[in-house]
């Protein structure tokens, strides 16, 4: 110590020991009286001061702290919105999820025994820019496989087919659509027609019309209509339940005959649809179709004969059916008719295979059993 | 005149940092030690009697007040002890330029660390030696950030003082010793 060492060195004891005092004194358990006061007087005095301080930063130091806490603060705010928003979400879903499930229940189900190979799709919006068509756009597009001319199928039957494929989203032209015509077969016959939508501007109520082509073509209430399947399954793959004949109309004289139909699928409340990439082997037939309500219907000792029918019939069959969807096609004029390239059988087509492999095994017998009864 | 300045800084010191700078909640829990500054700052320009006192009163005042979370003395002891040594190893060529702060530096990291010791002696079992490094090393960078605010004007208004007690007092062989 270079200057006045002894000094310095006693004072230093002396404070040191006053300090150690001080702490042990401190330490020691229990209210201390030299302790306790001299802490009373350090609060009398910080008192006043802290509260001045307070008074005067408290919005600052607020200020501070919020700024402080700011980015977290974002985080955090973004977390509960999303949290939030998820639960929402959550709750609506709930009630939709059953429902939505069934229908796709229904949908693998109505491709499984078709043997159709599908993408399942959701229908977002009910487009109607004009008010005119009636088209639906989907949340499937080109990157899905799905292509222009498409079959579009829910688990009731026929929806539609795809007029406008976009990367992520396509336009669906729905069956009741004024502009639409679906080549038809009438079940458990060989009489064929034209589906025409009948839900146009001027629409009289009735969502779909059949024509037959033969005037002498017998069809009754209650006959029901599948598509008929057109080359390559494009724009319309055999088979699809299209509508159930609600009344047919009576005027003699005229070249063909017409009907009414009642569409097989609710087009109102269209949800869960699936686009048909990849059309079966062959033809279906009538195995889509649900069992009849009435089994003691008779009137099909023609379907007993169906399996006979699908093995030696169907090239005669697809030939007509494609004459009829050319004509509706050309008949339509108005949209562009795409090449019939076939659809690639990718993406989302995983469920059709073994459904199809199924069908092929069980499901035409199995869908003829109701019937033959 | 220069213990006035020096009783000011150290009052001031420790009420900031009592009032203002503890109630902060900075990152970490640490805070900047604004006493230790006031400290060295007074202690550079003392001798050792006097820095030890200026570190025992900065320190008790720490512990008087508020939040009460140390016994009494602990801050005496450490800033008694800082304020001594620093007053003792004291040189000319330590009040100019970049010197302060590494001797506050030092001093900051010294205090923190003896502080943090007294309480394991005394059986504080709040923290282990791993939060003691960490909060000491937060505690540093944070008060060398703050340094200049508190040490330029501190070491200037200082050596203009004693460059004045040094004029009238320079023949004096006790000069520098009880200068504070």
């Amino acid at each position: 110590m270079p200057r006045g060492a002894p000094k310095a060195r006693l004072a230093l004891g002396v404070l040191v020991a006053a300090s150690v005092a001080l702490i042990v004194l401190d330490s020691r358990d229990g209210v201390n009286p030299v302790t306790g006061a001299a802490r009373l007087a350090g609060e009398t005095a910080f008192a006043p001061l802290s509260a001045g301080v307070s008074a005067l930063s408290g919005p600052m130091s607020g200020a501070l702290d919020t700024v402080a806490a700011a980015p977290g603060a974002a985080d955090r705010i973004a977390e509960l919105e999303k949290a939030n928003q998820d639960l929402r979400a959550e709750l609506a879903a709930r009630d939709r999820d059953a429902g939505r499930s069934a229908q796709l229940g229904d949908l693998l189900h109505l491709s499984g025994l078709g043997g159709y190979e599908i993408v399942p799709a959701q229908a977002v919006t009910r487009v109607s820019p004009r008010g005119y068509a009636d088209a639906v756009t989907l949340d499937v597009g080109t990157r899905d496989g799905v292509a222009e001319d498409m079959t579009v199928i829910n688990g009731d039957g026929l929806v539609g087919r795809v007029v406008q494929a976009g990367r992520s989203t396509s336009t669906v032209l729905l069956i009741t659509d004024g502009a639409s015509a679906v080549g038809a077969r009438l079940e458990g016959s060989r009489e064929i027609g034209v589906a025409d939508g009948g839900s146009g501007f001027l629409g009289d109520g009735a969502p779909l019309r059949f024509e037959l082509m033969s005037a002498d073509a017998r069809v009754k209430e209650g006959d029901r209509v599948v598509t008929l399947g057109s080359h390559d399954g494009t724009p319309f793959v055999p088979g699809v339940p299209v509508g159930t004949v609600t009344e047919v109309e009576k005027t003699p004289g005229a070249i063909t005959r017409t009907a009414d139909l009642e569409p097989a699928v609710d087009i109102g409340t269209l949800d869960v649809v699936g686009v048909v990439v990849g059309g079966p082997p062959e033809d279906p037939r009538d195995s889509v179709l649900p069992p009849r309500e009435r089994p003691g219907d008779a009137a099909e000792p023609a379907s007993g004969g169906d399996p006979a029918d699908a093995a030696d019939e169907p090239a005669a069959e697809d030939d007509a059916g494609d004459g009829a969807a050319r004509d509706t096609e050309e008949a339509e004029a108005a949209e562009p008719s795409a090449p019939a390239d076939a659809p690639p059988p990718d993406g989302g087509g995983t469920e059709g295979d073994p459904a199809r492999e199924e069908d092929a095994a069980a499901g035409a017998p199995g869908g003829d059993g109701p019937e033959g009864r | 005149m220069k213990a006035a300045v020096a009783a000011t800084a150290v009052v001031l010191a420790v009420l900031v940092q009592a009032v203002l700078v503890n109630r902060l909640a900075l990152p970490g829990g640490a805070a900047p030690d604004l006493v230790v500054l006031a400290v060295t700052g007074v202690a550079l320009f003392t001798g050792p009697v006097a820095g030890a006192c200026t570190g025992f009163a900065a320190g008790l005042a720490l512990d008087l007040l508020p939040p009460a979370d140390h016994e009494l003395g602990r801050g005496a002891l450490v800033l008694c002890l800082a304020g001594y040594a620093i007053a003792a190893m004291r040189a000319p060529e330590k009040r100019t330029g970049a010197q302060p702060y590494a001797v506050a530096a030092a001093a900051t990291l010294g205090t923190a660390l003896l502080f943090a010791f007294i309480g394991l002696v005394v059986g504080d079992a709040r923290f282990g030696v791993l939060d003691v490094l960490l909060a000491a090393t937060l505690t540093l960078l944070m008060t060398l950030v703050v340094s200049p605010l508190v040490l330029w004007p501190l070491t200037a208004a200082m050596r203009r003082l004693t460059r004045e007690s040094y004029a009238s007092f320079a023949t004096a062989p006790w000069a520098g010793g009880m200068g504070g």
